[in-house]
């Protein structure tokens, strides 16, 4: 908890950090302004106390007055004194003065004759002899019997009570009086608690202490300030002064002859803080409580804020952690409430949606099957629980045709009703998915005794039965490929790979079944490291173009020859095109190939020219050749530096090519014509071209396929394939080579048929360049038709002669 | 405040023997008011002091004394009763005659024998307010004067010296002599203006602080 309270910038910190420092900023704000603010009214509060004690010290000296003028009427009438008085014996007048004036706690007594002149006194000697402001105090006790008053004698200042001396007329004057003087100020200073000064203007300007109860240094501050305040103020000082430390008010009291004495009391600023201390004390324990009472109510107001919070942010991380099931479950009708139900249920939308993406994730959204990843996971499942099984992965063949021509819609159709089929077939506990756009891949559970063969029979036959698209029949077929377990692979990865290779082989096996067995493997293997050799091949001239010439029937000359591809591999040797051209169309390399070979051959026919041998030579171009939108422009640049021009060179198209991706297909044919190239169709009958095509081609040359060559002297049905084929040609302006001619009694065929041109073993193997220089002039082409048939070998050759 | 006053007319009796004159003395203030209860005395020339063996009374009455104003000339004796039920404590500090007569009651006190001319005041030490004026003449020729300021004095023929004395006056004795000659059926007006003091009263205690209530 308290770490969690600590946590730097969490809600928790920050919101007990706000009010502690709310609470800071009032308890400054209450320091700051209040403060000053009572203190203006501590310092209003000592003025007015020393108002009031200047009230005392008038009422003290009133009072003061009225006690000596009592003892003076006491003293006057006391007969001892009187019969002193009346002894006229000066030492004995004097000390009777002492005695008495001491006996009434004055400091001076005087006796004065009726006309006011001094007879005796306590004063030192010579200040007896200065003028006394008596007179006017006497006449005024003349009149009213008694006479009090502050005097000024000397420099000096007194409280004076002056009273007849009665026998019982009068016979004389006593004064008495009590001196304004620092034990006076230190009296008043004990009733009073203020400091207390006296002063007496000694010029207009000046004042002069003449008691107080400030030490030495502060009544000189004291007197300084109160002449600058006379000098400024026309010799009347301020009534208030803050003079250092004190706050002083000022006053004066009127002596008998119109001199004035000025009194100063005086507070001491520290003194209101003395007072203060106590509140400052009190307003710091205020501060100091509430910033506790802050903190402790804040970690429970967080605690209240921050629960909800710190359950939600559980929640929040579970569900990050992958667990939908996580629910706040917090209830009430705060907003805590309101936003947990909200959070809830964004909650379930999440999960819905996660559910969703995960069946996406796994399942294939056009079927409703299993995708890839379920099947690996399956795959993975069923090698981890031992069983056998198969893994059989099927291909539909001319799934793109269907696609491109009946459309997409219709390709999804098919493939829903595959889906159907094939999960009809298999049983329930069997595993059926679609893993790539036109594979399908099942699992199979196998028993002793069963035959993968039989399996997949029965999978090929399911698309054997009609099946419609919309109104449109459809007719598909699928390679197999397929692999066992555990016999054929231990993992779902090794097994998935193997029944790759296996599909592979069954697609470009007519059979459309392949069983996975390790020399698969190999030759795959071998392959993929073709592929790596492939691509340095070029670069170290290892590639080489043989050429097989095409026998014109009716001149029996050569006019025109086809150019194969050759890789003398530096390990392997003569590696032939089947092995290396597939992988390269799958990889992309057959591009650099492709161009390779157009340089070379029209380089060759250049060679060939300066050695006398003008010869067209056609070049094979793939459909992803086609596809190539620089290859009509690499033609082009590639026929600047010939003489012979793009007359001397022949592409030859296979009908598959142009099946894939039609409309490209014809453009760059279109373009490669405009150029002046010559046109052929290659393998003519094995695809599904239409005579449309044919005819919008503009071709120039139609290759029959060498499958109806083969069986030509004894298969009617291809005999007649290849007449139509040939009139076919004629009809349309093209001339006609006949591609696999191994025998002589094809040969005659041909030429009883009106084909145009020849091609085969019969008459020449692919040679090389310089070697097909010398059989140019060596040929003669009725030597070849008088050869006998005789054993050829299955690959074609001819074994003898 | 001296509302009684009790003549002696010592002096009336003892010129009705012999040829007198009359003369008329009139005594002012320095404001021209009538000036009462003043003392003239006239000392004919050559005349020399004489002892009267005389004897006179100032008694003490409710606290005060009674007479309040007395002319005696030089050498009575007087008598000073208490016939309050108080003590008093009579006092004089004049020059003329400093005495004191300690606390007695009734006729406890000795007589007090007035041998030196001049006003004595009287006191009383117990009660402040209490006052009484012997004045002491040199000469047998006396009177005072009247609410108008008027006295009267009735000399035989010759030469002498006024002179007046109040209570309140300013001036000295001194100065205000006069010399008179006065020839047989002749008369004469002599005529004084005083300056006074003010009278100082000290103020009389209540009646029963006193006692004055039994």
């Amino acid at each position: 908890m308290l770490t969690k309270m600590l946590r730097p910038g969490s809600l928790r910190e920050r919101i007990i950090l706000f009010f502690t420092l709310l609470l800071l900023g009032v308890s400054a704000a209450v320091f700051l302004v209040v403060l000053p603010q009572i203190s203006g009214i501590f310092r209003d509060h000592t003025f007015q106390e020393l108002a009031g004690a200047e009230r005392v010290l008038r009422r003290v000296i009133a009072q003061n007055q009225i006690r000596l003028a009592e003892s003076a009427s006491l003293l006057a009438a006391d007969f001892a004194f009187r019969t002193a008085v009346t002894s006229d014996d000066q030492p004995t007048l004097r000390s009777a003065l002492e005695n008495h004036s001491a006996r009434l706690g004055a400091d001076v007594a005087m006796l004065l004759d009726l006309e006011g002149a001094v007879r005796a006194d306590t004063l030192p000697s010579e200040a007896a002899r200065q003028p006394h402001p008596l007179p006017s105090l006497i006449q005024k006790a003349q009149q009213e019997g008694v006479a009090t008053s502050l005097a000024i004698m000397n420099g000096r200042a007194y409280q004076l009570a002056v009273v007849p001396v009665l026998a019982p007329d009068p016979i004389g004057w006593v004064a008495v009086g009590i001196e304004l003087n620092d034990k006076f100020a230190r009296e008043l200073r004990t009733l009073l608690d203020v400091h207390v000064s006296f002063m007496l203007r000694a010029a207009r300007h000046d004042f002069v202490g003449i008691a107080s109860t400030q030490a030495n240094t502060p009544l000189l501050d004291l007197t300084d300030a109160v002449r600058r305040s006379a000098h400024a103020n026309n010799g009347i000082p301020a009534a208030t002064l803050t003079i250092k430390d004190f706050d002083s008010r000022l006053s004066s009291i009127d002596s008998v002859d119109s001199e004035s004495v000025l009194f100063v009391l005086q507070r001491t600023e520290a003194s209101a803080s003395e007072i203060f201390q106590p509140l400052i004390s009190t307003l710091g324990l205020i501060a100091a409580g509430g910033l506790g009472l802050c903190l402790i109510g804040g970690a429970l107001m967080v605690s209240f804020v921050t629960g909800p919070l710190d359950r939600l942010a559980a929640v929040a991380r579970r569900i990050r952690e992958g667990d939908f099931e996580a629910r706040s479950e917090t209830p009430g009708d705060d907003e805590f409430g309101e936003f947990a139900a909200t959070f809830d249920h964004m909650l379930e939308t999440i999960a819905g949606r996660e559910k969703e993406i995960l069946r996406l994730a796994y399942e294939d959204p056009l079927t409703g099957l299993p995708n890839r990843v379920s099947l690996q996971r399956e795959l993975d499942n069923r090698a981890g629980a031992g069983t056998s099984f198969v893994l059989m992965l099927l291909d539909l063949q001319r799934f793109r045709l269907i696609n491109s021509t009946l459309g997409y819609e219709a390709g999804d159709e098919l493939l829903n009703i595959v889906a159907t089929r094939f999960r009809s077939l298999v049983k329930a506990t069997d595993f059926v998915s679609r893993t790539g756009s036109n594979v399908f891949a099942v699992i199979c559970a196998m028993k002793d005794g069963d035959q993968v063969k039989m399996v997949a029979d029965r999978l090929q036959d399911a698309l054997s039965h009609r099946i419609f698209v919309g109104v449109q029949e459809v007719d598909v077929t699928a390679a197999v490929g397929a692999v066992q377990f555990p016999e054929q692979g231990s993992t779902g990865a090794v097994l998935l790979r193997r029944a790759e290779i296996a599909l592979y082989h069954a697609k470009h096996a007519n059979g459309g079944f392949c069983l996975y067995e390790p020399a698969l493997d190999a030759t795959r293997r071998d392959s993929l490291h073709l592929l790596g050799d492939l691509r340095r091949a070029e670069e170290k001239g290892e590639l080489l173009l043989m050429y097989q010439p095409k026998v014109d029937l009716r001149r029996g000359k050569v006019t025109s020859v086809e150019a194969l591809i050759r890789w003398r591999h530096p390990v392997r040797g003569m590696v032939p095109p089947g092995e290396f051209l597939p992988f390269a169309e799958q990889t992309g390399a057959i591009r650099r190939i492709t161009r390779w070979v157009i340089g070379e051959a029209i380089a060759q026919i250049g060679r060939w020219e300066q050695d006398g041998l003008k010869l067209q030579v056609s070049i094979n171009i793939s459909a992803r050749d086609l596809a190539d939108d620089a290859l009509v422009a690499y033609f082009a640049s590639a026929l600047l530096g010939s003489t012979r021009g793009a007359s001397a060179l022949c592409v030859e198209i296979t009908e598959s090519a142009m099946m894939e991706d039609s409309s490209v297909a014809f453009y760059s044919i279109e373009r490669l014509r405009q150029l002046g190239i010559a046109v052929s169709i290659d393998d003519y009958g094995t695809g599904y071209s239409s005579l449309s095509y044919i005819k919008n081609l503009k071709a120039s040359e139609l290759k029959i396929d060498r499958a109806f060559v083969n069986d030509l002297d004894s298969s009617e049905e291809d005999k007649a394939i290849v007449r139509s084929t040939i009139e076919l040609g004629h009809n349309l302006g093209l001339r006609v080579v006949a591609e696999g001619v191994e025998t002589p009694a094809q040969l005659g065929k041909l030429c009883e048929l009106g084909c145009d041109y020849a091609q085969g073993y019969l008459l020449s193997r692919p040679l090389t360049a310089e070697a097909l220089i010398n059989w140019v002039r060596d040929f003669d082409f009725s030597a070849v038709r008088s050869i006998k048939p005789t054993a050829v070998a299955p690959d074609g050759r001819v074994l003898a002669n | 405040m001296f509302a009684e006053y009790r003549w002696i007319g010592l002096g009336v009796a003892l010129c009705a023997c012999a040829q007198a004159e009359t003369v008329s003395v009139s005594i002012t203030d320095t404001g021209g008011a009538a000036l009462a209860r003043a003392v003239v005395v006239a000392v004919a020339a050559g005349q020399t002091a004489s002892d009267h063996k005389q004897e006179a009374k100032v008694d003490q009455i409710d606290k005060s004394f009674v007479p309040g104003e007395l002319v005696v000339q030089v050498g009575t004796l007087v008598h000073f009763p208490n016939s309050d039920k108080v003590r008093h404590q009579v006092y004089s500090f004049s020059p003329a005659k400093s005495f004191e007569l300690p606390l007695y009651a009734g006729a406890e006190a000795e007589p007090v024998l007035f041998d030196k001319p001049g006003p004595v005041t009287l006191g009383c030490n117990i009660h402040d307010w209490m006052r009484g004026y012997i004045y002491v003449a040199d000469s047998p020729w006396f009177a005072r004067t009247d609410e108008q300021g008027h006295a009267t004095l009735d000399l035989p023929p010759g030469d002498y010296t006024v002179h007046v004395w109040h209570p309140q006056m300013r001036e000295t004795e001194d100065s205000t002599r006069q010399p008179l000659s006065l020839a047989a059926q002749g008369t004469a007006e002599m005529t004084w203006k005083l300056g006074l003091k003010p009278v100082f009263s000290p103020r009389r205690a209540p009646m029963g602080d006193a006692g004055g209530g039994y």
